[in-house]
């Protein structure tokens, strides 16, 4: 009964926008579904089926229960160690630890394969002091490839299971303790569980970032379903079948968000006491020793040795720094990841918030929908992007001409507007899931109360919801913020002329295999992006 | 000629948005760094500007076909010509008559259409360790499938293009059972995972992973200037072999440019004497106009001769080079 009354105080306006949204993501995506209209390539799908997609698709799912298996252990692992102990350093890696984040997969792969391989230098150490390195595994190869992905994506693990486990069942657990259980019960029976939601939605991240990665996998040449696009793509000169074999991945992303939607179906997360602490346990000993081990050994992994890697490089072509092209590729990062982290987060706050003001089945699909950019490899959503918007264009540059008499080219392509619609439709899905996450932990109950005071539609988000959800619109607009400035193909795909940004400078470089100069413009992007990681730290303290 | 430009100009000027230079917009996969000092060079010489906007061809080529007649592009810039003939495929070039062209770039080295002109050479050859192989014992591709060379041999990804380019070269010149049978050979011969650039390739063979490996020789020129003491040699297959295998940097005047006078000089400037050292030196690369001569560095590794079956065939036969790789386990 009350879900219906909720429904039908709220303002339908939550509602039109929602929808309005989701068809916006779902042009690009209808676009790369649409290829299956286009005649169908027989000799190229025959080959794929034959000789390639057996593998391939063998290689994507180990790649893929390996990432998520490996940063669930890794983030979750952290997320307990770091909010429930005390031990030296702990207060530097409760916020050290997401600084991964600001590392683009792409570059801390390649530093990896670089120290790693044959010719680098830990191994032509070992062969000079032990006269063989056979022991050391190969970096490139499939296990490589699963533990420098997981190196890379586990902070979103972390950072949600830290989150929860600061946050949630605490009374629960505090009865737990006073009845005797050790933290490890804590942990297995009562942690993970009360915190699943929010493992759940970060595993999904994860999976459709694996699913999507193509840097990484290049580099340690693993065949995924993704290198697969690209090879039909480039290499057959067939787009239309790159966007045949798209449309799967689509399909796989939707599954994902559905299938994570119905777990948490029916289930109430919602805090006890929040704001009361938990009095942190202070480790000793062996555990203690082995808990700094645990923490510094991944931030130093998965930061801070190619975080040093890329400086060292960046120190030696030291005077490109002061280029007025790098400092203006450097505003430019700036301006448009800040515009596209306003307009993906205002855009999820709709979807999301419309949703929780009508609990119906439309628009909780809605909201799917509007997710689904984030699950499109980036080349491709860019192709989805652009054709609609050049076809408007021309319907726009032909109506100009038509009753003005105008006479120069195209207007919309290649405007920072465009960019920022391209990225907004990437992105929506990661400041979604941090407003998803705080929004889970405010009662439904507050919402109906608001109602029967008179309290409802704008009025009820202005003085109910957006007190309370600041800090997760903030969060989220951080994360796209951090996600904008890695980003390429997009980028690449819908720039104006000569706007370049620190990704775009990177990618010229390195696709000439120009690594170490690549690391000025890489270096910029690693500080850029650790600047609003110190934010989102205080942000959740 | 001038007239025409004259009344181009003075069309411009009636529809109100002519520029105050006259500006030359250039889609390129060849990246900036390699591009700007050539393109700055033009300007100073003739006042005209370039616009240009880099990406990889493929996209470059699906925006041009979305953008259709209204594209602001006048010319196609590309690394390899598999992408030069996918375009002129999807009908996007000019026909070209230009005789400084045809004079320029030989005709190995241009579309058979006149659509589109190479305009540096990259070739990509043989590199080995001088410790581990000898010069004399070195033959051709083809030779590095035997037995003999088991364990010995580093490949970079057949997923780049220049792999590609190359293996369709050979099905021009061999049929396709022959160079599948070659590439059949060279996988059982690996004796490393495939590398995903050429540099890394070159270390692992100066390292001795490897004793010898194949790649394009502007590698070779970079790590050779950052360490003259590398333990890596070229060798290039003789004439008897079919001769080293080409390929080239090129471009192409778009249909609907709306500078396509303009566009044509500029690119009949980039195969003149003066413009193809700075070109090609830049990256270490082969000019392709035959009467200058390369760097002094790049002249040092030696003369070959090259493959001289056209070199659309590389685009034409891409696809079906890939499907081969993929066939005989080539990653």
């Amino acid at each position: 009964m009350i879900p219906y009354y909720r429904k039908f105080q709220a303002s339908p306006g939550w509602r039109y926008l929602s929808y309005g949204i989701a068809s916006l993501v779902l042009t690009p995506v209808l676009v790369v579904i649409a290829a299956w209209l286009l005649p169908i390539q027989q000799e190229h799908w025959d080959h794929l089926l034959t000789h390639v997609l057996r593998t391939l698709l063998l290689d994507t799912l180990l790649l893929l229960i390996g990432v998520v298996a490996i940063s669930w252990a890794l983030g979750v692992g952290l997320g307990w160690v770091c909010s429930q102990f005390d031990f030296p350093g702990a207060g530097f890696l409760r916020r050290a630890l997401i600084l991964p984040f600001a590392m683009p997969s792409y570059v801390s792969a390649f530093v990896y394969v670089g120290l790693l391989d044959f010719s680098g230098p830990l191994r032509t150490w070992l062969r000079s002091v032990f006269g063989t390195d056979a022991f050391v595994p190969e970096v490139r190869s499939l296990w490589g490839g699963v533990i420098l992905l997981s190196l890379s994506l586990y902070p979103y693990v972390y950072v949600l299971s830290y989150d929860a486990f600061s946050s949630q069942g605490r009374s629960s657990w505090e009865a737990a303790r006073s009845l005797g259980a050790r933290p490890r019960v804590i942990f297995h029976r009562l942690a993970l569980s009360f915190a699943r939601p929010w493992i759940a939605g970060a595993l999904c991240l994860v999976a459709l970032e694996v699913l999507n990665d193509f840097g990484t996998v290049s580099i340690v040449g693993v065949q995924t379903f993704t290198t697969a696009i690209y090879k039909v793509w480039f290499g057959f000169f067939s787009p239309e079948t790159a966007a045949q074999l798209s449309s799967f991945l689509v399909l796989i992303a939707f599954a994902v968000f559905y299938l994570e939607q119905q777990t948490r179906l029916r289930r109430e997360y919602i805090a006890q006491n929040p704001s009361q602490g938990l009095r942190r346990i202070a480790l000793s000993g062996p555990t203690m020793v082995l808990a700094i081990l645990f923490g510094f050994g991944i931030f130093a992994l998965a930061f801070a040795i190619p975080a040093l890697q890329v400086l060292s490089w960046a120190w030696q072509y030291r005077l490109e720094f002061m280029q007025s092209s790098t400092l203006s590729a450097l505003w430019r990062t700036i301006v448009l990841a800040s515009l596209t982290g306003i307009t993906a987060c205002a855009a999820a706050g709709i979807v999301v918030m419309a949703q929780r003001y009508f609990p119906t089945g439309k628009l909780e699909r809605s909201k799917q929908l509007a997710l689904l950019g984030y699950g499109i490899p980036g080349s491709v959503l860019a192709i989805g992007v652009f054709l609609p918007l050049v076809k408007l264009d021309h319907l726009l540059v032909d109506g100009l001409k038509a009753s003005f008499g105008y006479g120069g080219g195209l207007i919309l392509t290649g405007t920072v507007l465009s960019m920022v619609i391209a990225l907004t439709i990437r992105f929506l899905a990661v400041g979604a899931s941090s407003i998803d996450a705080g929004l889970e932990r405010v009662s439904t109950r507050l919402d109906e109360a608001a109602t029967l005071f008179g309290v409802y539609g704008w009025a009820q988000f202005r003085q109910l919801h957006w007190p309370l959800l600041k800090v997760s619109f903030a969060s989220g607009f951080l994360l796209v913020f951090v996600d904008v400035i890695k980003e390429m193909p997009l980028t690449l795909m819908t720039r104006p002329f000569g706007w370049d940004t620190l990704s775009v400078r990177i990618y010229g470089l390195i696709s000439e295999g120009e690594w170490q100069r690549a690391a000025v413009p890489a270096s910029l992007l690693l500080l850029t992006g650790m600047i609003p990681l110190v934010f989102f730290n205080r942000n959740r303290s | 000629m001038r007239f025409t430009f004259s009344m181009t100009l003075a069309l411009l000027m009636s529809s109100g948005w002519a520029l105050a230079n006259k500006t030359v917009t250039v889609y390129t996969e060849r990246k900036d760094h390699l591009v700007q000092p050539v393109f700055d060079a033009y300007t100073k010489k003739t006042g005209v500007q370039i616009k240009f906007l880099t990406d990889n061809a493929a996209t470059l080529i699906e925006r041009l076909k979305g953008e259709a007649g209204k594209s602001p592009a006048d010319m196609l810039l590309t690394v390899d010509a598999g992408n030069l003939w996918s375009a002129s495929q999807a009908g996007l070039f000019q026909t070209i008559n230009s005789q400084s062209l045809d004079q320029n770039v030989p005709e190995y080295l241009r579309d058979p259409g006149k659509q589109w002109f190479g305009v540096s050479l990259r070739a990509r050859t043989i590199v080995y360790n001088p410790d581990k192989v000898k010069a004399s014992d070195l033959k051709s591709y083809e030779q590095l499938a035997e037995p003999s060379f088991k364990k010995r041999l580093c490949l970079r990804s057949s997923k780049k293009v220049y792999n590609q380019s190359l293996v369709a070269m050979k099905i021009a010149e061999n049929g396709e059972a022959a160079t599948e049978k070659v590439v059949r050979g060279w996988v059982s011969n690996l004796a490393a995972p495939v590398f995903q650039d050429d540099t890394k390739l070159i270390e692992a063979v100066a390292a001795g992973q490897c004793d010898l490996g194949i790649v394009n020789t502007y590698y070779y020129g970079r790590l050779l200037e950052k360490n003259p003491k590398l333990k890596a040699k070229l060798f290039f297959p003789g004439k008897d072999q079919g001769g080293a295998h080409v390929n080239i940097s090129g471009a192409g005047i778009l249909k609907a440019a709306p500078q396509k006078d303009e566009a044509i000089k500029l690119l009949e400037w980039l195969t003149t004497p003066e413009a193809q050292n700075l070109f090609a030196d830049i990256n270490h690369e082969y000019p392709v106009n035959p009467q200058v001569k390369p760097s002094s560095l790049v002249q040092s590794w030696g003369s070959f001769d090259t493959n001289l079956i056209n070199i659309s065939k590389a685009g034409e036969l891409q696809a079906q080079a890939i499907k081969l790789m993929d066939r005989a386990g080539y990653n």
